[in-house]
C-alpha cells in the first residue's frame, strides 16, 4: 500500500471533516475530562450524537457532492478510501469510545483531578448496576456509525446522503430493541447483554464487510444533488420523529429493566 | 431595589443579544484576513472583557463571602452564671421561689455545623414573672422569626433526677417570602425549633455560600443562684452548659441533616458545591472561548482553566478560615465560626478534616473549640471524603 496515497487521503479526509471531529474531540474532552459526567449519562448519547453527525459525511461526502466518478479515476483506489475513511471516522470515534470506557471503570479523571483537589473532583463514579451498559456505550454508536457509513459509501444518488442518520438511528434502534426483547424473555424480565452486545458488534461487523464489498463494485455517482425547495416544517417532522424514536427507545429499556427480580429458586429436598 | 435589578438583568440580556449579532462579522466588509475564523477584533474585545469582569467578580465576592462571618458577627446578649448551679428543693411539688436564666439562641445549621447568629438571655423571676411573656423579633434578611414563652408552673419530682418540669406555653413563628411557619405548644427545656430559611441570600459570583441556609431557634433554660452577679457570655459558654453533642442531637432529630452525598460522579459534586454560580462560570467559559480561533476547544481550555481557578478560590476561603481558627488570640466565637465553616470547602474537605482533627487534638484550643472540632470529625469521618 502507497504510504503516501494514505496520507494524503488521511489529509484530504482531515481537511474535509476536522470540524466535525474537533466538535466531538472537544466535548468528549469536556465530558470525560473537565467536567467528568458519569460514563454511562454521558457516553451513550454523546457515542450516538457523534456516529450519526460524522457516519453520513465520511460515508457518502464524495456521493453528496457528485464528485464520486471522478473520485474514483484519482490514483487512490476504491479500498484505500474506503478503508482511510473508516479508519478516521470510526477508528476515531471508537478510540474515543473505548478511553471514554476505561476512564470511567478506573475513575481516571478523578486521579488526574486528585493531584490538584482532595474533594469534589475526586468523587468516584457510583457503581453500575448493569456492567454491560458499558460495553453497550462503545457497541450501539459503533452499530449506528457502521450502518450509516456504510448506507452513505453505498448510495446511488446524491440526494439519497441527507437522511442517513436517520436510518442509522432507526437501523440501531431496532437491533437493540429485538436483543433486549430477547433478552428479557430469556432472562425473565432482566437484561443482561449477553445478546444485545453481541448482536450490535457483529451487526456492524456485517455491514462494514457488506459495504467494503459494494464500495469495490459500485458505480461512481456524478452530478450535482437537485434543488428542492424545503418547507421550514421538514426539519421539525425530522427531529420530532427522532425525538418518539429516542423516547420510545428509553421506554422499552426502562421497562425491560424495571422488571421485577427473580423469584428464588426453589429448595430441594435432600 | 427589584427594579434596578430588572433593568440590570435587561442590559446584561441586550448586552448579551449585542454579542450574538457582533459574533456574525457584521463589524465591518473587510476580508476576513489571515485567519477566517476569527472573531473580530472589537468582538474579542467585548467577550475577553465580559469574561474577565465575570471571573475578577467572582474573586471579589468569594473573598468576601468568606470574610463576612468574621465580618458581621453574631448578635450576642448571652448572660451566664458566674456561681455553681444552685441545690434544687429536696421536696416535691410546685416551685416556691427561684432564679432562672432563659436562652433563646439563633443558629445557622448545614451538614452538622452550627454557627451562632444571635442570641439573648432573660433573667427570670421565680414567681415574679410567673405568667410573663417573655418575646423577640428577629428579621434575618428577608425572614422574620419570631417567638413567645411563658411560664405558668415549676415543678420537682426528686425520682426524675436532678431536672425540673415546667408548664407554660411557647409560640414560634417564622416568615419569609415563599413560607410561614409555627408551632405553639408546652414548654420543654432543651428546645430546638426549625428555621427552614434564614432569609440570607447567596450571591450568584460567589463560589462560597450557596449552602442551604436553614437553622434553628435554640432555647433553654437554667437555674442559677439567687445572688449571682452574672456575666456577659458567649455561644462557647451557652454550649457548655449541655454539650455540643446534646444541641446537635436534638438539632438532627429536629429537622435532620441531609448530608451532601459523596457519589455520582465529579460533574454532580461540583453541581452541589457550586450551583448557581456554575453558571456565572459557564458563561464566563463561553465569553472567554470567542478569544480562541477554535471556539470549541477554546472553550474546553477555558474551562479547564476557570475551574482550576474556582479550587484556588475555594483554597483562598479555607485559608481565610484556617487563619481565623488558627488564630489564638481571637475570641472562641470567631474560632467556633472558623471551625463551622472549614467544612464549607467544596475542593479541600481532606485538607479541612485534616485541621479540625489538629484542633480536636490540640491541648491548647479551649474546650469549647475541641469538642465541636471533634464532633465534626466524627459526623464527617462517617462518610466518604476522598
Amino acid at each position: 500500500m502507497n504510504t503516501r496515497l494514505i496520507h494524503g487521503l488521511l489529509w484530504r479526509e482531515w481537511l474535509l471533516h476536522r470540524g466535525e471531529l474537533t466538535w466531538i474531540f472537544s466535548a468528549w474532552l469536556f465530558g470525560i475530562w473537565v467536567f467528568p459526567i458519569h460514563p454511562i449519562y454521558f457516553l451513550i448519547p454523546f457515542g450516538v450524537l457523534s456516529a450519526v453527525v460524522i457516519a453520513p459525511t465520511f460515508g457518502g461526502s464524495d456521493a453528496a457532492e457528485g464528485s464520486e466518478e471522478f473520485s474514483f479515476s484519482l490514483p487512490p483506489t476504491r479500498t484505500q478510501r474506503f478503508l482511510v475513511r473508516m479508519g478516521l471516522g470510526g477508528g476515531t470515534l471508537s478510540a474515543l469510545l473505548i478511553a471514554g470506557v476505561l476512564a470511567g471503570l478506573f475513575d481516571l479523571p478523578q486521579k488526574v483531578w486528585g493531584i490538584v483537589f482532595d474533594s469534589g473532583f475526586t468523587v468516584p463514579f457510583s457503581p453500575v448496576e448493569h456492567g454491560f451498559v458499558y460495553g453497550l456505550a462503545c457497541l450501539l454508536p459503533m452499530a449506528i456509525f457502521s450502518d450509516t457509513f456504510v448506507a452513505g459509501s453505498s448510495c446511488r444518488n446524491p440526494e439519497g446522503t441527507g437522511a442517513l442518520w436517520l436510518r442509522g438511528l432507526f437501523f440501531g434502534g431496532v437491533v437493540i430493541g429485538i436483543s433486549f426483547l430477547v433478552e428479557s424473555f430469556i432472562w425473565k424480565g432482566h437484561l443482561t447483554g449477553w445478546i444485545s452486545c453481541p448482536v450490535l458488534g457483529l451487526w456492524a461487523l456485517l455491514r462494514l464487510a457488506f459495504g467494503y464489498r459494494d464500495y469495490k463494485y459500485k458505480e461512481g455517482v456524478s452530478g450535482l444533488p437537485r434543488l428542492v425547495a424545503r418547507g421550514g416544517s421538514y426539519r421539525w417532522i425530522v427531529l420530532a420523529i427522532v425525538l418518539v424514536l429516542v423516547v420510545l427507545l428509553a421506554l422499552a429499556f426502562f421497562w425491560a429493566g424495571s422488571a421485577p427480580a427473580l423469584p428464588p429458586a426453589p429448595m430441594r429436598d435432600r | 431595589m427589584i427594579v434596578i435589578k430588572a433593568i440590570l438583568a435587561l442590559l446584561l440580556l441586550l448586552l448579551g443579544i449585542s454579542v450574538a449579532f457582533w459574533m456574525s462579522r457584521r463589524w465591518s466588509q473587510a476580508s476576513s484576513g489571515r485567519r477566517p475564523m476569527q472573531r473580530h477584533w472589537i468582538t474579542r474585545l467585548i467577550c475577553g472583557a465580559l469574561g474577565s469582569a465575570i471571573v475578577v467578580a467572582m474573586t471579589a465576592f468569594t473573598i468576601m463571602d468568606a470574610r463576612r462571618p468574621y465580618a458581621e458577627p453574631a448578635t450576642m446578649d448571652l448572660r451566664m452564671p458566674t456561681l455553681p448551679p444552685p441545690e434544687l428543693p429536696a421536696r416535691d411539688g410546685d416551685l416556691k421561689k427561684g432564679r432562672f436564666l432563659l436562652h433563646a439562641l439563633i443558629v445557622s445549621w448545614h451538614e452538622g455545623s452550627m454557627i451562632p447568629v444571635r442570641g439573648e438571655t432573660y433573667d427570670v423571676r421565680w414567681p415574679r414573672d410567673q405568667g410573663k411573656v417573655f418575646s423577640s423579633t428577629y428579621r434575618p434578611g428577608s425572614t422574620t422569626v419570631n417567638y413567645e414563652m411563658s411560664l405558668s408552673s415549676i415543678q420537682r419530682y426528686t425520682n426524675r433526677g436532678p431536672r425540673l418540669d415546667f408548664s407554660g406555653s411557647r409560640t414560634v413563628h417564622v416568615r419569609s417570602s415563599t413560607f410561614s411557619s409555627g408551632s405553639a405548644g408546652g414548654t420543654t427545656f432543651p428546645d430546638v425549633h426549625e428555621i427552614r430559611d434564614l432569609g440570607r441570600k447567596s450571591n450568584l459570583f460567589s463560589v462560597l455560600g450557596t449552602s442551604p441556609d436553614s437553622g434553628a431557634l435554640l432555647m433553654d433554660l437554667t437555674p442559677v443562684q439567687e445572688e449571682d452577679p452574672l456575666k456577659p457570655g458567649s455561644f462557647g459558654d451557652f454550649t457548655k452548659v449541655r454539650g455540643y453533642g446534646l444541641w446537635s442531637k436534638e438539632i438532627e432529630q429536629s429537622i435532620g441533616w441531609t448530608h451532601d452525598g459523596e457519589s455520582g460522579s465529579p460533574a454532580e459534586a461540583l453541581i452541589r458545591g457550586l450551583q448557581w454560580s456554575l453558571l456565572a462560570l459557564l458563561a464566563a467559559a463561553i465569553l472567554l472561548a470567542q478569544l480562541f480561533t477554535s471556539r470549541l476547544l477554546g472553550f474546553v481550555k477555558i474551562a479547564a482553566c476557570l475551574l482550576l481557578y474556582v479550587g484556588a478560590l475555594d483554597r483562598l476561603a479555607l485559608r481565610i478560615n484556617e487563619s481565623h481558627l488558627k488564630d489564638a488570640s481571637a475570641p472562641v466565637e470567631q474560632r467556633l465560626v472558623a471551625c463551622s465553616q472549614l467544612t464549607s470547602t467544596t475542593f479541600f474537605r481532606g485538607t479541612a478534616l485534616r485541621d479540625l482533627d489538629a484542633t480536636a487534638t490540640d491541648p491548647s484550643a479551649p474546650y469549647p473549640l475541641r469538642d465541636w472540632a471533634n464532633q465534626i470529625v466524627e459526623r464527617k469521618g462517617k462518610f466518604h471524603f476522598p
